[in-house]
């Protein structure tokens, strides 16, 4: 994939959120607006194990899948940001998916994904920490998902999730 | 309240009651389907069992496959994505006793991280004809670490327990990785 043009190009106008005159995303009442990141959805939700612990910094948290594959958590920034890289600490994961949305034209209906990059993790691994760093070409979004495709256990889990964006800035 | 979701798998030879016996279990005793009717390729259900005493959910997938060997690729694709089984056979019918063994190595072929399995004898009414003695059907479950059940789909006896079994096996499975998990450090 091409990277996109810098931040701050003279031929297009600063970016308004919403996506200017793009229909407002479904997933935006979902966002903290205090948080600079925050989770909006996940497919388990285990509340010793919720989905929260991938940002709370803390190294033997997690977010636990409970069964069944795929599973998907969703990320959601403040405003649209461009990442430049992704990085994960998960156990027993056997393919990982970053997924961002596209802007859309259309006033309903549910957000496009796109996937940017998929991961496929070392199977000799399993039961072991993974660390893993994931290139996102700087590209564009609101929204981030991470869907676990396929795992080398029944369950799967995060540890935490972090996120850079073009500046070099750790977000999360 | 926490919800586990498990796909299970159900094997054995054509006839001996596997779809009778999910039929029965996901309708808790009100339907038993008495005319048999083969089931083609694979059929798919759904059921949550409550472990109350640990606040969990535990919602099956089961996977009806049919006992014909017709569909074997089909077969494969469904399988891998499975965590546990089920292989039955009848225990008026020695033949389908013997094929049982070739049903487990063919799920452990396919799946090599289960989370476990049970051998079902089905049929247990038909007391007057039986061919296959529990003792046997004991030894080939603990040869292959399975838990094992004689049940009668038509009677509906000992129809839940299987199930129930394989919700707490899941449900132990799934708390001892995440203890295991807790105790992991960046390697
Ligand atoms: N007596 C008796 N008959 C049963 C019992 N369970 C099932 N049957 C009968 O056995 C026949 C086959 O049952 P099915 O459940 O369709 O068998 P199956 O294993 O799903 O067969 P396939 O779909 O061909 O793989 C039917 O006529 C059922 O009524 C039982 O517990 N006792
Ligand atoms: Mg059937």
């Amino acid at each position: 994939m091409t990277p996109r043009s810098p931040r701050g190009s003279v031929s297009k106008p600063p970016r308004p959120t919403n996506f200017g005159n793009v229909a407002p995303n479904p997933l935006d009442k979902w966002l903290d607006a205090e948080k600079e990141v925050s989770i909006l959805t996940a497919t388990s939700n285990d509340a010793l194990h919720p989905a929260e612990n991938v940002l709370n910094g803390e190294e033997h948290t997690f977010w636990s899948t409970t069964g069944g594959f795929p599973q998907e958590i969703v990320l959601g920034f403040k405003q649209e940001i461009r990442i430049a890289e992704v990085r994960t600490v998960s156990v027993n994961i056997g393919s990982l998916s970053l997924q961002r949305v596209m802007p859309k034209k259309a006033s309903i209906g549910l957000p496009e994904w796109k996937e940017v990059t998929v991961t496929e993790m070392s199977t000799d691994g399993a039961d072991h920490q993974q660390v893993e760093s994931h290139k996102m070409n700087n590209v564009s979004t609101r929204f981030l998902k991470i869907a676990i495709t396929k795992s080398l256990d029944p369950f799967a889990a995060i540890y935490s999730i972090h996120v850079q964006n073009s500046d070099g800035k750790w977000l999360c | 309240m926490r919800l586990l979701r498990c796909r299970l798998a159900v094997l054995g030879e054509s006839a001996v009651g596997k779809t009778a016996l999910i039929q029965m279990f996901k309708s808790e005793g009100a339907h038993y389907p008495k005319n048999y009717i083969m089931t083609l390729a694979a059929e798919f259900h759904s059921k949550t069992v409550q472990i109350r005493e640990k606040d969990t959910s535990v919602e099956f997938y089961v996977m009806d496959l049919s006992g014909k060997g017709l569909y074997d690729s089909l077969r494969r694709q469904v399988l891998e994505g499975t965590s546990m089984f089920i292989v039955v056979y009848d225990v008026t019918n020695e033949e389908s006793f013997k094929m049982a063994e070739k049903w487990i190595d063919e799920y452990n072929a396919v799946v090599s991280n289960s989370v476990g399995g049970a051998l079902i004898g089905n049929k247990s009414d038909l007391e007057e004809r039986i061919e296959v003695k529990t003792q046997r059907g004991q030894d080939l479950a603990r040869e292959h670490n399975l838990a094992f059940f004689e049940c009668s789909a038509l009677r509906g006896t000992e129809v839940e327990t299987p199930f129930n079994w394989l919700a707490n096996a899941f449900l132990n499975a799934y708390e001892d990785k995440m203890k295991l998990y807790a105790s992991l450090d960046k390697s």
